[in-house]
């Protein structure tokens, strides 16, 4: 074979071999400020999306109760906020209280119509609610799911790595 | 006995005699200085807890209206004004703009500061509210919470605790002139004023002038009765020089402020300046003008008579003359004295209406009691934050007030010699399924009446409102397979005699009207019972009994008469079991309180929802959605004819004779639990639709304006396919459109 065709071919899979799928930002990285703008139509949304923003910054501190408090006000203003959801599943995550957690992730995944990256990274939390609860099958279902909902999410890819027993 | 023994002898019985006394004396000061340094140091004061409703949230979209706005700014204490821009603790409302002197407060977000707001209106909706300076937006303003009512013990003191440094000097000054002018200067007791005193009872042959010092009266409020007797007068010396002895003036001075009693609320006494600015004049003290200032100094010597709500007259009298003692002292310019005397004496009466919630009050405390004492609530001055929303709890006891009047009157119409000291009594339970934060709960028709907590302690049978549960099971897959039954699968609704353990049971349908077959939609909606139990034996009663103790049933047995109520439950642990249907088929529990905070402002206590998984989402979406038609077409149509619109669903609930008249009835952000009925189970003959319906719809007519208009969520995963109504398969006929289970869709008429 050709020299010229052999270096081609090492190219090939030399680009295809080391450059992995490149895993998206987790959602929640994005400035809530977009997500209002996006869905400032809706009044009680945006203001129930403010609070929920409010409790981001609570629970980036720590102040988990303080964050409960604002995303059930924010429930009560808008009770089909998704991020309200999302983020109770969170303050529960991180309390440890994870059958609550898992049970809202799930709400929160039927809520978000068309938010794909979003609806998967609520049931990859789900997954590691069940992975830390010790309900592996449940586990992998959920990262499962995640990654049918958005095959790029990060949290549902290193989950179901882990528990096939090795990381990418 | 010698000489010498005799004299020892003596010797000992005079030692007796006077250190007997004097050891007396010396245990009796011991004992007054412990009383007056553990009152001094520490916890001084015994402050009632207070109980706080749910702050409205403003925001430009809301449509809470503005005379709802205006209103629960009244009851806070704000004064309306035509002046802008408006001062702190102050509103102006013109058509489509209120401006807003928001008050500092602390409430469980923290301290907020004092900021003047605008809120513009247009089409009974908030457009926009901005800062009151420099018009910037702001797109969530919360008020501060309305207190509810106050746990007291049996002194039942009303007090807001004021620092010295917050006191108006005007005030201080007269008081200082007006009760004890050498107050900085004596060390406790006046000597020539007790002497007085003394001579003028002496005189009199009983005690009957004071002559105290400040010291003397704050002692006297401390802790000794009011009876005037030389016993007491001497205790009151002793605690007066300990307390002289071992604190400062200042430290005395503001204890005094913030003990002296001026004035009376019913049982309830007022205690310090602080309650009182609030009580005379709805206004913190800080807020208070010169003139109010003098008023409140002139009550300390007799409230009863100086009191405003008494005699303006006096009132006046008293205040001109504390003004010119001030005057005549050159604490205040004549310009202050000659405005301070044109001031008005408007008494606004006290901030908070007391009482607005009885019954959640009651529920609230028997919360509380699990976690804090009797002497930590009546004493200790606790916030408790809940989240009863004032508006919807208004709405509610309206509501039951009225409605259990009219049901009366009918229930005694249709049965004679019902003993008329028996009233038809009702409760009403509201929450919000997703958090089940509670948002109005009333537990009877009349507190003073009954202090009774039907909400919570009457335990009844629910009746056909348990019948959604029998659908539920029925509708859910069993293992990952397929469900018993659909919303059209077609049941057998005849008159039938069911066997069960060697025994016989015929249920029969209201007024004994038998459809033949019914499809489960109109099994629901009708309400029969036939057709139930034939559901809950195809779904097979274990798995029914099992969804119902999901639900939070209790004691519920493996008896056919289960799935048609015959267990017991409580008009909230009913609304309980409900929120799977509202939450994704998610139970969260009930929450009356959600937080406790300290004086200090540390949390004590949190309370934050739990939710339980007890339907797949999908089958809590297909059961609301049957219960819609009880709405639309069924046992509450009254509701739609009485020009209730938007999403709504419920069940309505009968017992034998009508011994409980049960409705839950829901839009897609408030659940209601209504019950009516007589307390020792005498027959009403009322229906859930003729009875507990009829206050639901009251109460929704009421609160509607307050409540958000959306409609239920329907999941992704849900199918609909248009069916025939009556025969639940797809054909030609009368249509509806039906939901479904992926590929659990009837096939085609044969």
């Amino acid at each position: 074979m050709p020299m010229n065709r052999v270096f081609a071919l090492w190219m090939v899979f030399w680009i295809g071999g080391c450059a992995p799928i490149k895993p998206a930002p987790s959602p929640e990285s994005a400035p809530m400020s977009e997500i209002i703008a996006r869905e400032s139509s809706d009044p009680r949304r945006a203001a129930s999306l403010r609070m929920v923003d409010a409790a981001r910054t609570d629970l980036e501190a720590g102040r988990l109760e303080r964050a409960a408090e604002k995303l059930a006000r924010g429930l009560e203003v808008d009770p089909g906020n998704p991020y309200a959801y999302f983020y109770l599943g969170v303050v529960r995550f991180r309390a440890n209280r994870l059958e609550e957690a898992a049970e809202l992730f799930i709400r929160s995944a039927g809520l978000f119509a068309d938010a794909a990256d979003w609806r998967a990274e609520a049931l990859a939390y789900r997954g590691e609610s069940f992975e830390r609860s010790g309900k592996i099958p449940e586990a992998r279902g959920a990262f499962e799911e995640a990654l049918k909902a958005d095959s790029v999410n990060q949290r549902a890819r290193e989950g179901a790595s882990r528990l096939a027993g090795k990381m990418w | 006995m010698g000489k010498r023994g005799k004299d020892r002898l003596r010797a000992w019985i005079i030692l007796l005699l006077l250190g007997g006394p004097i050891l007396a004396v010396f245990a009796y000061a011991l004992d007054s200085a412990y009383e007056v340094t553990s009152r001094m140091t520490g916890r001084t004061w015994e402050l009632p807890s207070r109980l706080y409703s749910a702050a409205p949230v403003l925001y430009p979209g809301s449509t809470y209206p503005e005379e709802s706005l205006c209103a629960y700014l009244r009851r806070l204490g704000y004064q309306p004004t035509r002046r802008r821009p408006v001062e702190t603790g102050l509103f102006s409302a013109v058509p489509g703009e209120v401006e807003i002197g928001l008050r500092a407060f602390r409430d469980l977000s923290g301290d907020r500061a004092a900021e003047r707001i605008v809120v513009r209106y247009s089409d009974k909706q908030i457009t926009r509210i901005e800062k009151g300076d420099g018009g910037e937006e702001l797109f969530t303003v919360g008020l501060e919470p309305e207190p509810l009512g106050e746990f007291f013990n049996s002194k039942r003191q009303e007090r807001t605790l004021v620092r010295l440094s917050e006191v108006p000097q005007p005030l201080r000054d007269g008081v200082i002139l007006m009760e004890d002018r050498f107050f900085y200067q004596h060390h406790g007791l006046s000597l020539r004023g007790t002497l007085r005193a003394l001579w003028t009872d002496f005189r009199g042959m009983r005690v009957v002038q004071g002559g105290s010092t400040l010291t003397q009266q704050l002692m006297k409020n401390f802790f000794l009765k009011p009876d005037r007797t030389l016993s007491r007068k001497v205790r009151e010396a002793i605690m007066t020089l300990v307390a002289e002895t071992l604190y400062s003036k200042d430290q005395i001075f503001e204890a005094y402020v913030n003990e002296i009693y001026l004035g009376q609320q019913g049982p309830a006494s007022i205690h310090g300046f602080g309650e009182a600015s609030k009580f005379y004049f709805g206004k913190p003290l800080a807020l208070t003008t010169l003139g109010e200032q003098a008023l409140l100094v002139g009550l300390i010597s007799s409230p009863g008579q100086f009191s405003p709500y008494n005699s303006i007259e006096r009132a006046r009298a008293r205040r001109d003359l504390v003004l010119k003692l001030l005057l005549a002292q050159e604490k205040i310019t004549n310009e202050a004295f000659a405005s301070a005397l044109r001031e008005r004496i408007e008494p606004r009466g006290k901030l908070g209406t007391p009482d607005r919630a009885p019954y959640f009050i009651d529920f609230a405390r028997r919360e509380l009691s699990e976690r804090f004492s009797t002497d930590q609530l009546t004493q200790d001055g606790l916030r408790v934050f809940t989240n009863l929303d004032v508006d919807l709890q208004e709405a509610a006891a309206i509501s039951v007030t009225e409605m259990t009047k009219h049901l009366e009157a009918r229930v005694r119409k249709l049965m004679k010699g019902i003993d008329p000291s028996k009233h038809l009594q009702a409760a009403l339970v509201a929450l919000q399924p997703q958090t089940g934060v509670i948002k109005a709960f009333v537990g009877g028709r009349d507190y003073a009446d009954s202090q009774f907590n039907r909400a919570i302690l009457a335990v009844r049978q629910p009746g056909s409102a348990v019948k959604p549960f029998v659908v539920a099971a029925a509708l859910s897959p069993k293992d990952g397979g397929t469900p018993a039954a659909t919303a059209a699968t077609l049941l057998d609704d005849r008159l039938t005699t069911f066997a069960f353990s060697g025994r016989e049971w015929s249920p029969r349908n209201y007024e004994g009207q038998y459809l033949g077959e019914a499809t489960v939609r109109t099994a629901l909606e009708k309400s029969l019972n036939t057709a139930t139990v034939n559901l809950a034996i195809r779904t097979g009663l274990p798995s029914v009994v099992e969804l119902m103790r999901k639900a939070g049933f209790e004691n519920v047995s493996e008896l056919p008469s289960a799935v048609l109520g015959t267990i017991e439950v409580t008009p909230l642990s009913l609304a309980r079991a409900y929120t799977p249907f509202l939450n994704g088929g998610l139970r969260s529990e009930p929450i009356g309180i959600s937080a406790v905070v300290d004086a200090s402002g540390h949390r004590l206590d949190q309370r934050s929802g739990k939710v339980e998984r007890v339907l797949s989402e999908e089958v809590s979406f297909l059961v609301t959605n049957l219960l819609r038609g009880v709405i639309d077409r069924g046992t509450a149509a009254s509701a739609r004819k009485a020009g209730l619109d938007g999403d709504l669903a419920g069940k309505t609930g009968t017992t034998d004779e009508g011994k409980d008249s049960w409705f839950v009835g829901f839009s897609p952000s408030l659940l209601t639990v209504v019950w009516v009925g007589f307390d020792d189970g005498t027959p009403t003959h009322l229906t859930g639709a003729s009875g507990a319906l009829q206050l639901w719809i009251r109460f929704m007519q009421k609160s509607r304006r307050f409540l958000a208009t959306d409609s239920f969520h329907v999941p992704r995963a849900i199918v609909w396919k248009e069916i025939r109504r009556e025969k639940g398969c797809v054909g030609s006929g009368e249509q509806l459109r039906e939901a479904f289970l992926p590929g659990t869709e009837p096939s085609k008429c044969r």
